[in-house]
């Protein structure tokens, strides 16, 4: 089992921690959330089931703990937000402008903040295939049919949008 | 189909076109129109999602990427291959697109698998036939085994300060995107490369491979590689080019002398050391004369079968916006979009530049 366990850590912490990044934008956070899925998988009954099912159970598992990372961070640091972002900005060392990488981590904020905001499956859904994954690795993770993955697409992308217009109707009124 | 798909079928039509819903849009104004909506949604979606894309240079993903698994046939009559890109997120999938004769025939690791195969008259399609690199290094010893190879494999793209500098390089009158064409992510100046037209050849000789009919002696298989153009987009959210628009001139063989070019394609084929799955994939090309083989490695590339404006093409690349790309040939000209873009958005491109 440790032999198997190594290699699913081998074969999926990649694919794991750029899903994991595209919530969370940080390496360290992302490792966590990552870390986080295995050590679930380690305790869990799904390890006795085929490779396939594993890979569908740890994104699945993955999305979701980042999601939840993201929602009590957001609530833990909102106050200092800004300031910190740009300070980050500030000792990255980056050969950028301070404004202009500041307002690419607001824009960034903004859609994992529309995202955020979806229902549970939708943001997956929504997560999953812009990062690349088929309709069969997607309604694998997600325990759906794959004639199904077309429909929940079509309204995690319709919500998207409305969401992220509004609130960019919002920040202007 | 006589009844009206769902919209998630429409949804996911957008994804992997397949002919039947094709037709029926075609006929459906009500599908056409919620079919145009739901594009509008996805690519809304996914120009903001792109903006979540990890750093490519982050060590700690260069881990293994996901398995892939088969594609259900539900989701596309056309063939669809999946490998791994590791090449892409260094350099983008526009590569594949930016003047790709030019890296089939003029790359070390590809002339001598490539230009072997380059024996029809002139390209007006494309087939993929993939080969692992590995068994092409076992014994396969290119063109030089047969004869005297000439010609300039080296040349290499030039930058030019516009477009009609571009057409007295190339003779090719090449358009900028117009601007309603423009993905938002991208700068609308272009950079411009171009490269002449040129010609590599290979004189046979007796002498060095006995093996040969008596009437090859001499005689020379000439390629002719095409002009191309490439107009590069900077990406205005990452490195590289956004966007890259390529545009070639057809590529085309002649054999001067003795032997057809069907005979000379015929011991192409029987070169010793072309692994045996590349043989037999040549090989099973019909109409070899008007077909250019595109010879990708096994694991390195991600593509698919597609339709651009109706004509045959090839797309490289997925929705994860690290890099795709689609070319197709029309009008005795090679086209190719690629750049940092999903690969529906440069679809999108490519359908309607090619209008």
């Amino acid at each position: 089992m440790d032999d198997r366990f190594e290699q699913l850590y081998q074969r999926h912490r990649g694919e794991l921690l750029r899903l994991a990044w595209r919530v969370l934008a940080g390496r360290s956070e992302a490792e966590d959330a990552v870390q986080e899925a295995f050590l679930k998988l380690s305790r869990a009954a799904v390890l006795e089931r085929g490779d396939g099912e594993v890979a569908a159970w740890l994104r699945r598992v993955c999305i979701n703990d980042s999601f939840n990372r993201l929602r009590s961070r957001k609530r833990s640091l909102a106050r200092h937000e800004r300031a910190g972002r740009l300070e980050a900005v500030r000792t990255s060392g980056e050969d950028v402008t301070v404004a202009a990488a500041v307002l690419r981590r607001e824009a960034q904020d903004e859609v994992r903040t529309a995202l955020a905001g979806l229902p549970e499956r939708q943001r997956a859904c929504l997560l999953l295939r812009h990062s690349g994954y088929r309709y069969a690795e997607i309604a694998a993770a997600l325990d759906l049919a794959v004639g199904s993955v077309g429909v929940l697409l079509a309204r995690a992308e319709r919500a998207f949008r409305t969401t992220y217009e509004e609130s960019q109707h919002d920040d202007l009124s | 189909m006589t009844t009206c798909p769902d919209f998630g079928r429409l949804r996911a039509w957008l994804d992997h076109e397949d002919e039947e819903t094709s037709r029926h849009i075609a006929a459906c104004g009500a599908c056409s129109e919620t079919a145009g909506a739901l594009r509008e949604d996805a690519e809304r979606a996914s120009a903001r999602l792109l903006l979540l894309a990890p750093p490519e240079n982050e060590p700690s993903f260069t881990a293994p990427d996901h398995a892939p698994v088969s594609v259900p046939s539900a989701e596309t009559g056309a063939r669809r291959r999946w490998v791994r890109l590791p090449s892409l997120s260094q350099v983008g999938a526009a590569a594949a697109a930016l003047l790709l004769v030019v890296v089939v025939v003029g790359t070390p690791g590809g002339r001598s698998a490539a230009a072997a195969f380059l024996a029809q008259f002139r390209s007006e399609r494309f087939e993929v036939v993939t080969f692992d690199p590995a068994e092409l290094d076992k014994g396969f010893e290119g063109l030089a085994q047969l004869g005297r190879v000439s010609g300039d494999f080296e040349q290499e793209p030039v930058a030019v300060s516009s477009l009609a500098e571009a057409r007295r390089l190339t003779g090719l009158d090449v358009s900028a995107l117009p601007a309603r064409l423009m993905p938002n992510s991208v700068s609308p100046k272009p950079i411009i490369q171009a490269v002449p037209a040129r010609t590599l050849a290979l004189e046979f000789d007796t002498a060095r491979a006995p093996e040969l009919p008596a009437n090859f002696d001499g005689a020379r298989l000439r390629v002719g590689v095409p002009a191309a153009v490439a107009l590069m987009y900077p990406s205005t959210t990452g490195d590289g080019p956004g966007l890259v628009i390529g545009e070639a001139e057809a590529v085309s063989a002649t054999v001067d002398g003795g032997p057809s070019l069907a005979q000379v394609r015929d011991v192409l084929l029987s070169l010793d050391g072309l692994p045996e799955s590349l043989r037999a994939q040549l090989r099973a090309i019909d109409d070899w004369r008007s077909t250019l083989p595109l010879p990708l490695p096994t694991d390195a590339v991600v593509w698919q079968d597609v339709t651009v404006n109706g004509q045959p093409a090839v797309a490289f690349g997925d929705e994860s916006g690290l890099g795709s790309a689609v070319l197709w040939q029309a009008d005795g000209r090679i086209r190719g979009v690629g750049g940092q873009l999903p690969i529906s958005e440069v679809r999108r491109v490519a359908d309607r530049l090619a209008r």
